[in-house]
């Protein structure tokens, strides 16, 4: 057990050292533990640089409008799919199975093209639409598990009463549901904030979220550890933190999010 | 779905009427999911297919020709083809074969309740969850040959010790493996510790009472309770590492050579580096046909 968890952390660890180091220290072998002098510089140098701020402005907007999307489909969605019988739901149930297991390159070549024509590529909307195509699923697998669990009694007597099915959803089943919208939030914004392939694909320099950015420092002969650790840190910050606080409902989605339930 | 028995033939109009009705609203709170599945995964394959029987090519202007099966014989029957996708099933393989046994392991350690398990569950969250680019980027750090993490532990077991796993096609696919192992092995775990603590431990005592020793409770009782979780983390991992990109890209890239350079790479470089969007058509298409028993595989142990 403590093994595993130095071993989960330690590369972590070693990376936020090397980025306070300077140039000269982070290219040293061998190398030093703790750095010698903390230098803040490979931070400041990126939050002074336009490009980064352009990059964390598209990764932020990105991930709050799919995160917010994809609730708001996927959660009428897997209503209908537990509850209603509905009409399609065969093929939708189809496409999810489809979007879990095939790559997402295969969608993404004839869609590279097909965005072009439709003067899209390179653009937020883009990304959103197709971050959300792709994370519909997962959300829908997580709030299906949890409507399953919900006794249909309540929602009948509010049916007697006269409720529509919208009523029902809104009034009844949206506030019991809360948890489990959580769960799907915090995977659906983390999954956002991860993504690379889609943006590395459809976006270009305008629409660039910093996964892709901080991929360009491997092309590049020589490549600059100190400014790189540091790039590498600040995306993986808000991750850290999300999962340290929200331990419980990430656990509660994993196996939620795999099957129907 | 089977909120409601299915009524018969005989069902009185209303109610065959009311079923219907709600049928149609059901219809009404999926379709925006609907619209925009269809538009991002089940439109996107159509075209793929049609485009990779054409010579579509974003460098040359002009409507592509239809060229019938080329892009096949010159894209997915050749030993590149072949190459790629033995390299993907080795990373699959491999990286199964390391993140099960140890999955399992720590798996058995977090199921036995002592304290100061949860702030472990908590350590074994953050590999999985984080950004892959970022993971990526942080091993090709790491496993710099000159100034590397890597380097540094070899020199501790031998001074001289100068590993260049960057270097050598065995090296840098296992260090794929690895990578892949240090950031998939929590989700193997919290999901076979769901399974294990799912395992009522009547199950257990009773076979305490009848003598059963520790390896025929872990083979009768243990396993088939968590078969149905383990067979959901096999062909999810399975699935997973078959599509992986980010780490490959950032790690590797590929190299050296084509040494790891696996389905997805092939038909991103075919598309996005040399725009053959014809031809990396075929490959995906190639790719789809290939994920199709993961695909089954799925909609049997996810119950879809």
């Amino acid at each position: 057990m403590g093994l595993a968890a130095v071993i989960s952390l330690a590369p972590v660890l070693w990376t936020v050292s090397t980025s306070f180091k300077n140039q000269l220290e982070a290219q040293r072998y061998p190398p030093s533990l703790l750095p010698q002098q903390v230098k803040l510089s490979n931070y400041t140098d990126l939050f002074t640089d336009s490009d980064f701020h352009a990059a964390a402005v598209t990764s932020i907007i990105v991930t709050v409008c799919v995160t917010v999307l994809v609730l708001a489909v996927a959660f009428p969605c897997a209503y209908a799919l537990v509850r209603l019988n509905a009409y399609g739901s065969k093929l939708v149930l189809l496409l999810i199975a489809l979007a879990q297991t095939v790559p997402a390159i295969v969608v993404l070549i004839p869609l590279y093209s097909t965005v072009a024509k439709f003067h899209l590529y390179d653009t937020r909307t883009a990304l959103v639409l197709v971050y959300t195509g792709l994370l519909i699923p997962f959300s829908t697998l997580v709030l299906m598990g949890f409507i399953r669990s919900v006794p249909v009694e309540i929602e009948d007597a509010a049916l007697v009463d006269g409720c529509g099915r919208l009523k029902v959803l809104l009034w009844i089943v949206l506030p019991m549901a809360r948890p489990a919208l959580a769960t799907a939030a915090v995977f659906t914004a983390i999954y956002a904030w991860n993504e690379f392939l889609i943006a590395a694909v459809l976006g270009g320099e305008r629409a660039r979220p910093l996964t892709v950015l901080i991929s360009h420092f491997v092309s590049q002969k020589t490549i600059l550890w100190g400014p790189m650790t540091a790039a590498v840190c600040l995306v993986l910050l808000p991750v850290v933190v999300v999962v340290v606080l929200l331990q419980r409902q990430l656990v509660a989605g994993l196996a939620a999010g795999a099957t129907k339930g | 779905m089977a909120t409601t028995p299915a009524a018969g033939e005989s069902a009185p109009p209303r109610r065959r009427l009311q079923r219907r009705g709600r049928r149609l609203s059901g219809l009404a709170f999926l379709s925006p999911a609907l619209a925009i599945l269809l538009i991002v995964i089940a439109l996107p394959m159509a075209v793929g297919l049609y485009q990779s029987f054409t010579d579509m090519a974003l460098t040359r202007p002009g409507a592509p020709d239809l060229v019938g099966l080329k892009n096949y014989q010159s894209r997915v029957l050749t030993s590149t083809f072949a190459r790629a996708a033995g390299v993907t099933a080795s990373i699959m393989v491999l990286s199964l074969a390391v993140q099960l046994p140890i999955g399992y392991y720590l798996a058995l350690g977090l199921s036995r309740r002592i304290p100061g398990t949860s702030l472990f569950r908590t350590i074994l969250t953050i590999p999985m969850m984080l950004t892959p680019v970022a993971v990526g980027l942080m091993w090709r750090f790491l496993s710099d040959p000159d100034l590397g993490f890597i380097r540094w532990i070899a020199s501790l077991v031998e001074r001289s010790a100068h590993p260049n796993l960057l270097g050598s096609p065995t090296g840098a696919l296992l260090l794929i493996v690895g990578v892949s192992a240090w950031s998939h092995i929590p989700f193997v775990t919290l999901m076979l510790l769901a399974g294990l603590l799912g395992v009522p431990d009547e199950l257990y005592e009773a076979a305490e009472v009848d003598g059963a020793d520790r390896w025929r409770q872990r083979w009768h009782i243990t396993l088939p309770g968590i078969a149905p979780v383990l067979l959901i983390v096999c062909v999810m991992r399975l699935a997973g590492d078959y599509r992986m990109f980010d780490l490959v890209y950032t790690v590797t890239n590929g190299g050296p050579g084509s040494s790891t350079r696996n389905l997805s790479m092939l038909a991103y470089f075919e598309g996005l580096q040399y725009y053959q969007i014809g031809r990396a058509c075929a490959i995906a298409m190639a790719m789809a046909v290939l994920a199709l028993p993961a695909f089954f595989a799925y909609r049997k142990v996810a119950k879809l």
